[in-house]
């Protein structure tokens, strides 16, 4: 086909897979039925004084005395389940929509018509079953847990559908699935798998499901909610802010959202044992915050946007799995559009 | 110390490194707590071939030697990781390679700001009493050789589950400071449960370094 000038200098997509926040409940793995709500503690770190000292108090030993033993106070928020409890409960729904096809803005007619062809070749081909599967291993591996599932004992993940007239449901031991790899396919995962692969490739539908996740930690250990971002750091005491919701320790629906997506086996550094990352959060340059490294740069021509700007104007792919990164970066959503100047 | 078993600790993007050396390195300490000798020493060490690289400063890699082969086997390390699997590799029991050098590595104590502030004030006053000088000038006189709290050495956040079994509700969490010596041959010496050489200078223990 021919290469389509068009640039789009408006561009956007609304995600896809949308989380709520994730909540975190103490139960015990035989009872799971009885939960509590965790709230957040504050823990106080107790120093010493250590500033210098007003004449007044340096010449009185008294005086001396009772200031140093005053504790200097530096607080934290830390989280742990209760002392007779030894599983944590992390709760969250998922929405799940369809409609990839059609950008929510796009202000050049052209473009629009050449994408959504590319679009849906790609749905008829692939029907999203190779994104699904891999989302749906996420939720089966328990990947959101983040680091409450290092070195658990025993994680049961409960998945139902919620939509309406609607009552599967399914049960998986996350210890089965590594987060290593996607090399899973039994009957269970399958089903999530259409469920998932249905509801992205169906138009206008919308899957909902509810994930409770049940992670034998130990009695009374420490759990972790997601942690904020304090950005007045003079006017807050506390060194580190936990997120609740009303009290209710939480987890962001963005950390929940950045491991469902987190399926990225295809860039280039994955194979090398010693740069892999394992699979990485779908990023349009493949950026890994905490590694501090962007495993998809432009100059190798492997980001979002050198695949993109090909496919989009009809051009093909050298590899199917490019085009599942640039499909997954849409399910994904984000404002896209580039200069027209 | 002739053979030898790596743990490579697989970051994954959001669990840090640091968090996985906290979880790991509690867990072999367990297990050589399992397997110790007497009271406090083990005869399994550990060794951080990459020390000091840059980004977190004890690598990603932790090696536990032994003299025999035998015992790293009944430590059962696969056993221990076996809730790591996704966070680990655990390679096999292998000899350790000949013509090597030597190094130890040894736990450094670093005393913490509310320590070094109760010492030096009791230090004051035993000198206050005894001299007769007033309290606040011998705090004058001490603040000049007053230690730092502040240690560039690498370490791993470790839990004390004795602390934490006696007293519920604080924190029983304290930084192990590890601190590599260059020895110039074989040192035999005693070592204690986190691996590392129970003392330093004359009876240092070295580990093989390749």
């Amino acid at each position: 086909m021919a290469k389509v000038k068009d640039i789009a200098s408006v561009l956007a997509f609304e995600k896809k897979l949308v989380p709520s926040d994730g909540f975190f409940y103490g139960t015990t793995w035989d009872n799971k039925d009885q939960v509590t709500p965790l709230a957040l503690q504050e823990k106080s770190v107790r120093g010493t004084i250590s500033n210098r000292l007003k004449a007044a108090v340096k010449n009185d030993p008294a005086k001396l005395d009772a200031e140093v033993e005053k504790p200097n106070l530096q607080t934290v928020d830390a989280c742990a389940l209760g002392t007779e409890q030894d599983t944590l409960k992390h709760y969250f729904t998922l929405k799940i929509l369809g409609g990839v096809e059609t950008p929510s803005a796009c202000n050049s007619a052209g473009f629009k018509a050449s994408y959504q062809q590319a679009a849906k070749a790609y749905i008829e081909k692939e029907g999203f079953t190779e994104l699904a599967r891999r989302y749906a291993i996420n939720i089966a591996n328990a990947r959101f847990l983040w680091r409450n599932r290092v070195g658990v004992e025993q994680i049961e993940v409960q998945v139902k559908v919620l939509n309406k007239d609607q009552t599967q449901s399914w049960i998986f031991d996350a210890t089965q699935y590594s987060t290593r790899h996607f090399d899973y396919a039994d009957k269970q995962l399958t089903e999530l798998t259409d469920k998932i692969a249905q509801a992205l490739a169906g138009g206008d539908t919308s899957l909902l499901l509810e994930i409770a996740t049940f992670a034998q930690l130990g009695k009374a250990q420490e759990v972790y909610p997601s942690e904020e971002l304090v950005l007045d750091k003079g006017k807050s005491k506390k060194s580190k802010v936990l997120y609740q919701v009303q009290g209710h320790a939480a987890m962001h629906s963005q950390k929940i959202g950045n491991a469902l997506r987190s399926i990225d086996t295809w860039y280039p550094a994955f194979a090398d044992q010693e740069k892999t990352a394992g699979p990485i959060a779908i990023e349009p340059y493949g950026a890994v915050t905490n590694l501090g490294t962007a495993f998809r740069t432009p100059k190798e021509k492997q980001d979002f946007y050198s695949h993109f700007d090909k496919w989009a104007r009809g051009e093909a792919l050298s590899r199917v799995e490019d085009e599942h990164y640039v499909m997954a970066i849409l399910v994904r959503g984000g404002v896209f559009g580039e200069s027209d100047k | 110390m002739n053979y030898y078993q790596d743990i490579t600790l697989l970051p994954d993007a959001d669990i840090a490194l640091g968090f996985l050396w906290q979880k790991i390195y509690q867990q072999v300490h367990i297990a050589l707590v399992e397997q110790k000798v007497d009271e406090q020493h083990s005869a399994i060490a550990v060794s951080f071939p990459s020390f000091g690289s840059n980004g977190f400063p004890l690598g990603n890699k932790l090696r536990v030697l032994a003299k025999e082969q035998a015992q790293l086997e009944k430590l059962n390390l696969a056993g221990f990781l076996s809730r790591f699997e996704d966070y680990t590799h655990l390679k096999s029991i292998q000899l350790v390679p000949e013509s090597v050098s030597h190094v130890a590595f040894v736990r450094h104590r670093v005393k913490g700001q509310a320590r070094i502030e109760k010492d030096m004030l009791s230090k004051a006053q035993i000198w206050s009493t005894k001299s007769g000088q007033s309290l606040e000038l011998c705090l004058q006189q001490l603040e000049k050789s007053k230690p730092a709290a502040d240690s560039k050495l690498p370490f791993i956040w470790m839990e004390s589950l004795e602390t934490k079994a006696k007293n519920l509700t604080g924190s029983a969490k304290f930084p192990l400071f590890i601190e590599r010596v260059e020895v110039a041959g074989v040192r035999e010496g005693q070592l204690n449960c986190y691996g590392l050489s129970a003392v330093r200078g004359e009876q240092i223990a070295s580990v093989p370094h390749f």
